[in-house]
């Protein structure tokens, strides 16, 4: 997975809707690449599911998410109530976890978690479990929504004032925190403001502070004399700062840029002429994110082989992308406390920049830890996770009995059997071993043939090209 | 290590599994112990006598009927390592011809003894396993070191059996950390060559000193009472060697009075004690642990003065048990000693820490000196905390917090009282500017009850939950008792608990504490956190909210099953004693199941 440079690539050709040709046939690689990307991960029969429909309306469904949501959320909610009055926050992770998992909106909960990282905010300062349940609850309601209402709410969110300072930001004493991240990190990047347009609009953000549950403007420690920000002189409060942000040209491409890296790819840089037409469009659009999501779901540049398994798996996506597949009823909790060891625990980002992604995410102690956490997942012997993910009834379910057909069913299930013929008969070769293999006297065929599968499934998850997304 | 770790859970689990395969059969009388064949070095030593009788003891009764009724247990019981535990013991039934009732008695039946040598990393370690028949034991060794090959085999391990004499005994290896060995009757499991070896030496009478013979193991056996389930020793003196812990295992004065004040009492006990004893033993209604010392009250140094009934004085005061109590305790706490013993009890610095706070905090005692309410204070206190079926708002908490209190016994009743009035009052008074409390007075009985009410009509700054509506604090004086209380509800009460049980009430001889946690008053307490507990189940085992619930409803049973946890101490001149008691009720039948019909 070396780093390229996407100058060669032709913007008009990427952005265009993908029609399977023979060339690109719609196959089941692409099917579950983009389960992987736009979901987390899908199960046997939502990948062969997909394979017989379009990709547009694969797209389609997945924005659109399945039915029984206001079900899912009806369930949800009180168990978020609960643990936002006794401040649990072990449970806050695994509540969205569960969220990821069960919601019949993968897409939504994806995104979610993109804008967790965009806005990075974390419950070790924060330290309510209220407010930050209430932070997602607003990016997830904007999560494919429009951008510069998710941006405005944000401002006054209870979880980013105590985060950034927000809340000890008065008249007279302005705190600059929150109005160098907007610019540096949630709309324009670095070089697109000076030092002066950051105080000016900490000015801006002056009078927000905490009653209780909820965040409330006070007129009284609001700054309210003339600003210039960015050029532009006047009264300015904090929904006119972020208006005035997203008016600026670097704003789309910045926002562009990020959802790029995190939908199509971390290794091929793109460049500025290969994504001005997705900025110009999500600016016209007036920043419509699901729109610009829409975009790059469908492109050519997304089901293209330049970009096919260029972003190494988050923690959340490799634990998701056994657990869903295997179709495993994991407690979320558990699953929430190994992504901590695995290096991305959710609700705490590391700084105010997110994760650092990428490579990052591997290193020997986690690459480790992913081998030993996916063993617990698929061997039925963990403590934590028990049989809840049984990889032999799964292959029961789906009546695979003979060396062959398992081998095919779990390339298939994990990595939609795009691995090399080496790798396929290195397994088969290996499931043929361990008919050899003598087994305990005390257990019976069908230990030994469920312990096979297992086994068997352990070594397709610990694939190098398992790791990759 | 690995192994041992292995033969701990595979134990654990066989448990699980015994529990379905229960058999009836007669208690075989007391045996002779494995001890002689452990080597006189180890420092910790563990046995169990009769291996059939505890299995037995923990597998019968309600406990773990009730146990295996929560989903979670259950699903331990049905895992794929329980289940092999169950073919395993099935299969070496089935080899060696007997049930397993039996073949514990034959294999077993003389006692399990483990000893533990510290010093290095990790500590020696031999196990010994004694039966009456040598031809099973031999047919047992076999049969398991055969399936261990397997299990290599099987995991592809690089580490292969490896047999090998020592005497004229035949020995096995696995690694560095296993070594294994049958003689006569007795199995042999040790971490070190040495261990072993050690072990079979004295199974060939070559005349070194056996464990049996070590003084104190002697001295333990007649300090605890027969029949243990298990029991274990422990040679302190080798413990405490080290410079840091001869510091802390000391008589006052020690460098932390915290120490001294909380736990000096039994600092002194171990730091003069060869060897701590305990066993566990099955009750009538339970079961109970018991750890027990061979020093006692005399001897002990100036520590006796906090927390350590004088000879001859009473022991503590009866548990208070209100209404749905979930925890009450009971101690001796001889405070003014504090003041009057100091300078036996702390080094010269503290002691003059002590005199200077007395300075400073006058201005805050208003009026009254810091000594003063030391010394007026008695040498008995009581703790209880119990779960409040409704508040004394309108407005509901939105998280129930237990009502508690506290009960001190005074030396000077008409002046303590008093001054802890006039404090208490100018406490209130000073939160007062903070969150206007208003005063509340109450005649009760023969009481007067003083309370603060927080207003209901105001917010209160951070309290997102209402957590204040779980308090009315106030005071109150019971002839020579003074009750401090978070709800005025409990106040009443402990008036009326404290009115019953009179000026003389019975106490335990030499009992320096009593603590007790209550089953049916936790599992009050349980249910008014249910939504918690449902969403932490949900999410832990991904559930529904309505099977989390019905869940729950089983995990409020068994607490409320669990009876009582009792916790004792007892200083006696020449010994201390420790008891840990678990109460069972006798519910015959969980809550919801008796719904459901």
């Amino acid at each position: 997975m070396a780093d390229t440079s996407a100058t060669s690539i032709d913007p008009r050709w990427a952005w265009q809707t993908y029609r399977p040709s023979k060339d690109a046939p719609w196959d089941l690689p692409r099917v579950g690449h983009l389960y992987r990307r736009a979901a987390f991960g899908g199960t046997y029969s939502e990948l062969e599911a997909g394979l017989k429909a379009s990709p547009e309306a694969l797209v389609s469904q997945l924005l659109k998410g399945g039915p029984g949501q206001a079900e899912f959320d009806a369930e949800m909610a009180p168990l978020a109530q609960n643990i936002a009055r006794y401040n649990d926050a072990a449970h806050m992770r695994a509540w969205w976890l569960a969220r990821m998992l069960h919601s019949p909106n993968p897409l939504q909960e994806k995104i979610t978690l993109f804008w967790h990282n965009h806005f990075a905010t974390s419950y070790a300062k924060v330290q309510s479990a209220r407010f930050m349940l209430a932070q997602y609850e607003l990016m997830r309601r904007h999560a494919l929504g429009h951008f510069p209402e998710l941006l405005r709410e944000m401002s006054s969110d209870a979880a980013m004032l105590i985060w950034l300072d927000g809340r000890d930001s008065k008249k007279g004493n302005p705190n600059e925190n929150y109005g160098r991240e907007l610019m540096e990190l949630f709309s324009l990047g670095i070089g697109h403001y000076t030092e002066k347009d950051i105080r000016e609009a900490a000015r801006a953000f002056t009078g927000w502070e905490i009653q209780g549950t909820k965040a409330v403007f006070s007129p009284k420690q609001h700054d309210d004399g003339a600003k210039t920000v960015l050029g532009q002189t006047g009264n300015w409060k904090a929904d006119d700062i972020v208006r005035i942000c997203l008016e600026q040209k670097s704003a789309a491409p910045f926002l562009v840029e990020k959802l790029y890296r995190f939908l199509i790819s971390e290794t091929v840089s793109p460049s500025p002429e290969l994504l001005r037409p997705l900025a110009e469009q999500f600016r016209n659009s007036g920043y419509d994110f699901g729109a610009l999501v829409k975009t790059m779901l469908c492109s050519n540049l997304f089901f293209s082989p330049q970009v096919y398994r260029t972003r190494i798996k988050s923690p959340v996506d490799f634990v998701l992308n056994i657990v869903r597949p295997l179709e495993g009823k994991i407690g979320a909790t558990a699953l929430a406390l190994s992504l901590e060891q695995l290096g991305q625990n959710l609700f705490s980002p590391p700084s105010v920049k997110g994760w650092d992604g990428g490579r990052s995410w591997l290193n020997g102690q986690t690459l480790l830890f992913r081998q030993n956490l996916a063993l617990a997942l698929s061997s039925t012997e963990d403590a934590r996770f028990g049989r809840r993910c049984d990889p032999a009834e799964l292959a029961h379910k789906y009546h695979k009995e003979t060396d062959a057909e398992l081998v095919d069913f779990f390339l298939r299930l994990f990595l939609q059997g795009d691995v090399s013929a080496e790798t396929r008969t290195r397994l088969f070769d290996y499931q043929q071993h361990a008919h050899k293999l003598p087994a305990p006297v005390y257990w019976t065929q069908q230990d030994i043939a469920d312990h096979r599968v297992r086994s068997l499934c352990h070594l397709v998850l610990t694939l190098p090209e398992f790791q990759l997304d | 290590m690995r192994c041992f770790r292995c033969a701990a859970s595979g134990l654990f689990v066989l448990i699980f599994c015994i529990a379905d395969t229960r058999a009836e059969t007669p208690t075989s009388p007391p045996l002779p112990s494995p001890l002689r064949l452990l080597p006189d070095q180890a420092d910790l030593l563990i046995q169990v006598p009769e291996p059939r009788r505890l299995v037995e003891s923990l597998t019968t009764g309600d406990l773990l009927k009730q146990l295996q009724q929560i989903a979670a247990i259950r699903e331990i019981s049905d895992s794929t390592n329980a289940h092999r535990a169950r073919q395993l013991l099935a299969y070496f039934e089935k080899e060696l011809g007997l049930p397993w009732p039996q073949l514990l008695d034959r294999l077993a039946g003389r006692g399990i003894a483990a000893g533990f040598r510290f010093g290095a990393n990790p500590a020696d370690v031999l196990l010994v396993i004694e039966g009456d028949d040598d031809r099973l034991t031999q047919q047992f060794f076999q049969l398991g070191m055969t399936i261990l090959e397997q299990e290599l085999t099987r995991q592809e391990s690089k580490e292969k059996l490896i047999k090998g004499t020592y005497k004229e005994y035949t020995t096995v290896r696995l690694g560095t950390q296993f070594h294994a060995s049958v003689a006569g009757t007795a199995l042999f499991l040790g971490n070190s060559e040495k261990a072993l070896h050690a072990g079979l030496d004295r199974h060939q009478n070559s005349g070194k000193k056996s464990m049996a013979e070590v003084t104190g193991v002697r001295e333990a056996a007649q300090l605890l009472p027969p029949q243990p389930l298990v029991s274990s020793w422990l040679n302190v003196e080798k413990l405490i060697q080290s410079p840091g812990a001869k510091a802390v295992y000391k008589s006052p004065p020690r460098d932390d009075p915290i120490l001294t004040i909380g736990v000096g009492h039994y600092l002194d006990l171990i730091g003069r004690s060869p060897f701590v004893c305990a066993g566990i033993y099955r009750e009538k209604d339970g079961f109970v642990a018991t750890f027990r010392l061979p020093c006692g009250r005399e001897g002990m140094g100036a520590d006796k003065f906090l927390s350590v009934p004088p000879a001859g004085a009473p022991g503590t005061r009866p548990l208070l048990k209100p209404k749905n109590v979930l925890y009450s305790e009971s101690k001796f706490f001889d405070i003014a000693n504090i003041w009057k013993e100091r300078d036996k009890l702390f080094n010269e610095k503290q002691a003059r820490d002590l005199d200077a706070f007395e300075k400073k905090a006058a201005p805050f005692l208003i009026g009254t000196k810091f000594s003063k309410l030391l010394t007026q204070a008695g040498p008995y206190y009581r703790f209880v905390a119990a779960h409040q079926s409704k508040v004394d708002y309108k407005t509901t908490p939105k998280i129930s917090i237990p009502a508690f209190a506290l009960v001190w016994e005074m030396r000077e009743p008409e002046a303590f009282a008093k001054s802890m009035e006039t404090l208490l009052r100018g406490v209130a008074l000073l939160a007062g500017s903070q969150v206007n409390l208003r005063i509340v007075e109450e005649k009760y009985k023969d009481s007067k009850l003083i309370g603060y009410r927080f207003p209901e009509d105001q917010p209160f700054k951070g309290d997102v939950n209402d957590l204040r509506f779980n308090f009315v604090p106030c005071f109150t004086r019971v002839g020579d008792q003074f009750v401090v209380s978070s709800t005025m509800e409990l106040c009443r009460e402990l008036v009326d608990l404290i009115q019953k049980e009179g000026s003389t009430p019975t106490r335990g001889q030499d009992l320096a504490t009593r603590m007790s946690l209550f089953g049916p008053g936790g599992a009050a307490y349980l249910q008014t956190i249910e939504d918690l507990l449902v969403t932490q189940t949900t999410l832990d085992r991904a559930e529904t909210p309505a099977e989390a619930r019905q869940q729950i409803k089983g995990l409020f049973d068994l607490v409320r099953g669990l009876g009582e946890l009792a916790l004792e101490s007892r200083f006696q001149d020449k010994s201390f004693q420790y008891d840990i008691r678990l109460r069972l009720n006798s519910v015959a039948r969980p809550q919801t199941a008796q719904k459901e019909r």
